[in-house]
């Protein structure tokens, strides 16, 4: 699905992917952990689209297509999804009206007529339990006064609702207490399937007792420095990075 | 010693030209104007109340009169959805055929004419006092000879909203009107002014509104500039503001070459409301100046002004909001906004918020901002599959829901944001 090679991103003159590999495969889910400032965030901004960051070297595929020449839209109708660690808000923007923006400019994409305002209308109500979403929130402006916890359960029910391939989640943990935690949880688990993928970046194992990953990477200094499977992330959260540093160093 | 005589000047010429169109012998009011517009300039930058504007090329040594053709239809300026007595000028000539006037006893409307013969109106012309002295309403009171009397009764709730509706059909016209709305105690009323055109390019638009708001009464006005790419519209609206009365002004500008508009506010008793909501869309080398002035004279009132422009190409706009607190004027609460947006580098905007205030128990504020769209949340729009442009228009229609959104003539409001949907698609 997803096939990342030898990846170098930069921002203004740092370097911060420093030839990065990651093969994901349909029905997968990866965790990406590291340090701060492993670049973590950027691998996600890369994939998404973000003008920001100069790719110099390597290739991503998604879908067997090049995914780097896509603009953020196309990547988007492609299937990709970005959990923003940060969602923004967009005052005067209602909640709806964006959704219902971007499922009929993904199916115009596609060559599909705008969705019938009835079966839009179901799906919005029915993904929106997935998150526990109450009715007011949907009508609200796009994340406008929402808290931090509201925010990323909008950000699961807009993934719910656009029904991507890949879904990169980015410290989709961060600032939410352990219940909140347990209803995005829930929600990714609901709509995971045999042919979908997921990518998710945290700090914490904590996340990871909820979506249990088949695969666990270790990104540091730009690249991936260690692989394994679950057991791994319970390691890190024991003995943190360092005994990772130090193996590096000797290798080095 | 050799006598000069001084060439005709540029001004004499404009008004001759002006003058040549009118045969009608003029009223007291028209003749005090004419004489006042002898002392007066055309406007130049050095003036302060003109600095960014220049009207100089709107002063043109000869005019069209109107054709006498008329449009057979203004079915394609209705407003969907909305219920309304229409007015209809042609090329600033009052249209029966094309009209609608109420026939119920709560409203009266006629022409400006017959209010000043039927009801001896002229008295009360010209007498909103502002401490701006402008040409270009001298020149309205000088030669204009239509216009809209609208009296509501006393108490009445005016379920219907009155749309005064002026088009352009013949090039290179003056069009002057003269409206004056006394809005009775206690009553509530909405008035729409729509300017738009259907061929006639090049037109001049020099109108003059003059609103009495009564003891308790409600008044909200709509200005819709829709006028053609190539006609220049200046408008000076003047509003009198009695106790506990409230008073809405929407100022919407999506065309025109030059538009500039003087708006007046003398809030003269306690507990007034006053909103001034301003939106406008400029693009190609398009030119809008909206010069507001809020004069609070007696204490516990309150103004609101929101104004939001989208500059687009090489537009220019130009914001001067006065606020003025007198000192008698304790309590009020004044509050000022104006935000912009330049979707190019070239398009530009002169804001200026000036406050006066000579009472000391006031709060008082004002804020101006000047950016490009929020690059976080069109990137955060594109991710979710929404195009660029798109994104743009989502934003675009954002900002100006601040000012949409208090519109509370809800087909209007869908009327204006279709147009700006429509008109950011094309990219305009």
């Amino acid at each position: 699905m997803l096939s990342i090679k030898n990846l170098r991103a930069s921002i203004g003159d740092k370097e911060i992917l420093k030839g990065l590999n990651l093969e994901v495969k349909a029905g997968e889910v990866h965790a990406i952990m590291g340090p701060n400032g492993s670049g973590k965030s950027t691998l996600a901004s890369v994939l998404a689209g973000r003008e920001d960051y100069e790719v110099t070297e390597g290739s991503v595929e998604f879908m067997g297509n090049p995914l780097l020449d896509l603009a953020p839209e196309e990547r988007a109708a492609e299937g990709l999804f970005l959990a923003f660690q940060y969602p923004v808000e967009i005052p005067g923007v209602s909640n709806i009206n964006f959704l219902k923006t971007a499922i009929n400019e993904i199916r115009k994409y596609k060559g599909l007529e705008n969705i019938p305002a009835k079966e839009f209308l179901k799906m919005v109500n029915d993904k929106k339990q997935l998150v526990e979403l109450s009715g007011n929130l949907a009508s609200r402006s796009v994340n406008e006064g929402f808290s931090g916890g509201e925010k990323k359960r909008n950000e699961i029910f807009q993934m719910a609702m656009l029904d991507p391939k890949l879904a990169i989640l980015d410290e989709t943990d961060s600032g939410l207490d352990i219940d909140a935690l347990r209803i995005v949880a829930s929600g990714v688990n609901k709509l995971k399937r045999p042919d979908n993928a997921y990518i998710v970046i945290t700090h914490y194992q904590r996340l990871l007792d909820y979506i249990v990953p088949d695969f666990v990477h270790v990104l540091y200094k730009g690249r991936i420095v260690k692989s394994g499977t679950k057991e791994l992330a319970l390691e890190l959260e024991e003995k943190g990075y360092d005994w990772i540093k130090e193996e590096l160093a000797l290798v080095d | 010693m050799t006598e000069t005589i001084s060439p005709v000047s540029k001004k004499d010429k404009f008004i001759d030209a002006i003058a040549a169109l009118q045969t009608a012998v003029p009223n007291s009011f028209q003749e005090a104007a004419r004489t006042t517009l002898n002392d007066l300039e055309i406007p130049t930058t050095r003036d302060e109340y003109w600095k960014y504007t220049r009207v100089a090329a709107l002063a043109k040594d000869t005019y069209n009169q109107p054709e006498t053709a008329q449009p057979e239809s203004v079915k394609q300026f209705a407003i969907d959805g909305l219920k309304c007595w229409q007015l209809t000028f042609v090329d600033g000539i009052f249209n029966t055929a094309l009209s609608t006037l109420p026939s119920d006893s709560s409203i009266e409307v006629m022409s400006l004419q017959n209010a000043i013969e039927t009801k001896g109106i002229l008295p009360k012309l010209g007498k909103i006092e502002t401490p701006r002295v402008n040409f270009f309403d001298t020149l309205n009171a000088a030669f204009a000879l239509e216009g809209v009397y609208i009296s509501t009764a006393k108490n009445a709730q005016i379920e219907k909203p009155v749309r005064i509706l002026q088009l352009n059909t013949t090039s290179n016209t003056v069009c002057q009107t003269r409206n004056y709305f006394e809005i009775t105690a206690g009553s509530k009323v909405d008035i729409i002014a729509s300017f738009d055109h259907q061929a006639g390019e090049g037109a001049l638009i020099n109108g003059v509104t003059e609103i009495i708001v009564n003891e308790n009464a409600q008044a909200n006005y709509y200005l819709i500039q829709h006028v053609g790419e190539a006609s220049n519209q200046i408008d000076t609206t003047s509003v009198y503001q009695h106790k506990n009365s409230v008073f809405s002004i929407f100022t919407i500008t999506t065309r025109g070459k030059l538009v500039r508009n003087n708006l007046n506010l003398v809030l003269d008793g306690e507990n007034c409301e006053t909103n001034l909501y301003g939106l406008y869309l400029t693009t190609g080398r398009q030119h809008v100046d909206n010069h507001t002035l809020v004069d609070h004279r007696k204490p516990h009132s309150v103004s609101n002004e929101i104004y939001k422009g989208i500059l687009n190409q090489q537009s220019t706009g130009v914001f001067n909001g006065k606020v003025f607190v007198r000192q008698d004027a304790q309590k009020t609460n004044a509050y000022q906004s104006n935000k912009n947006i330049l979707l190019t580098d070239e398009a530009t905007i002169n804001a200026k918020p000036e406050l006066e205030i000579y009472a000391d128990d006031v709060k008082c504020s004002h804020g101006c901002t000047v950016g490009q769209f929020d690059e976080d949340a069109i990137f955060y729009l594109r991710a979710r599959g929404i195009t660029e442009k798109t994104a743009q228009r989502l934003m675009i229609t954002a900002f100006a829901n601040d000012v949409l959104s208090k519109i509370p003539l809800q087909p209007l409001r869908d009327h204006i944001e279709r147009y700006i949907e429509h008109r950011y698609e094309q990219n305009l």
